[in-house]
């Protein structure tokens, strides 16, 4: 499946053999405990499962200085 | 995974009470928490305070802001323009149109327009963090005593708070630990504001989700010269010990506030504070640190 992913770094689309924002974390090389994870603008848990064409939300936990 | 409280959809795990919350009782949790930190302390008065927040326009100031507004507090957002090229002119941006929206006075001070020089222009980039904070915390000071406030207050969060309690214990620093706590100082002058620290009891995580789910608008911009700083030392050890041990970073917190009496009976200052022989701020030598700085790179 299409899955589209934002973040402060990087905006990209990816072709996802997955199941879960958990399993999409780990493809990408990302902690969830670093981030708050939106899909389609609604706040999710790691264990939410993802379809064709949605659009997931990566919120970093560390910013400012 | 719904709500542990009403069955509705999880939007946050706290690993630390073993509870899976909703938004709506996350929200309640989290306001609950703050209001529960500034009355245990008695960090802010409605009637008598006249509050300076100092706002970066990050998550943590932001979030601040809403809540002591929404808490109807007497409240002024003030910045510190320290000239971080990228970062802070990106922020200020975000503080503009989150004073407007909830018509909050703001208040920016420039320190190039101030003092002629600005942060980027230091060529230590490893002390950076000393320097920033010593300048930040002076024209906060300065700035909301000249504006009436009675009470500056800052987004320090728990992580924050935990990691300049572990930082301070690492590097023997206990004068200056015995200095900190709900409200910072607590130096008895005229020229001093008290410094306070409303969300410090919120883990750093929360006050993200928090902002997005009340659809604060931050910048989430990180400080180019946050890379040089030993707090990201800490920062990454106290996760780790988060993550196996959950509710790690409450116990520091909770048990430095125990041993903080004791820290200050032995290790505050017991001498009145001075003043700097140049600028006439309170210091504990004959010129103040913020005097050195600007001396030195202005």
């Amino acid at each position: 499946m299409k899955i589209y992913v934002e973040s402060r770094d990087f905006k990209k689309n990816l072709s996802f053999g997955g199941k879960t924002v958990r399993q999409l974390m780990k493809e990408l090389g990302l902690s969830s405990e670093n981030f708050v994870l939106s899909r389609n603008g609604e706040i999710v848990l790691e264990d939410e499962a993802l379809k064709d064409g949605d659009k997931v939300k990566l919120f970093p936990v560390i910013s400012g200085g | 995974m719904n709500c542990s409280r009403d069955n509705s959809k999880a939007v946050v795990e706290l690993k630390y009470v073993g509870e899976r919350l909703c938004a709506e009782h996350f929200s309640s949790l989290f306001e609950k928490r703050v209001r529960r930190t500034i009355g245990k302390a008695k960090m802010l008065d409605r009637k008598r305070d006249k509050i300076a927040v100092g706002v970066s326009g990050g998550k943590d100031s932001l979030v601040l802001l809403y809540l002591l507004k929404k808490m109807h507090y007497n409240i002024v957002a003030i910045t510190i323009d320290e000239g971080i090229r990228g970062y802070r002119d990106k922020s200020l941006p975000f503080i503009e149109r989150f004073c407007r929206k909830y018509k909050i006075p703001w208040k920016t001070y420039s320190l190039k327009k101030e003092y002629g020089f600005t942060l980027d222009s230091i060529p230590d980039k490893k002390l950076m963090c000393s320097y920033c904070g010593v300048l930040r915390r002076g024209m906060l000071n300065k700035k909301a005593r000249q504006l009436g406030c009675t009470k500056v207050a800052t987004g320090h969060n728990l992580d924050d708070e935990t990691q300049m309690i572990l930082m301070n214990l690492f590097r023997g620093e206990l004068e200056r630990l015995a200095r900190t706590g709900p409200i910072t100082g607590l130096i008895e002058d005229e020229l001093f504001v008290p410094r306070v620290k409303p969300l410090r009891e919120c883990p750093e995580r929360e006050d993200v989700l928090y902002a997005v789910l009340h659809d604060i608008k931050y910048t989430d911009a990180e400080c180019p010269y946050s890379r040089y700083a030993y707090r990201n030392i800490v920062r990454e050890m106290l996760n780790k010990m988060e993550d196996r041990y959950p509710g790690t970073k409450f116990a520091i917190l909770r048990n430095f506030d125990k041993m903080l009496p004791f820290l200050r009976k032995y290790y505050m200052p017991k001498e009145k504070p001075k003043r700097c022989k140049k600028c006439g701020e309170i210091t504990r030598g004959s010129i103040c640190k913020f005097c050195e700085v600007v001396e030195e790179f202005g």
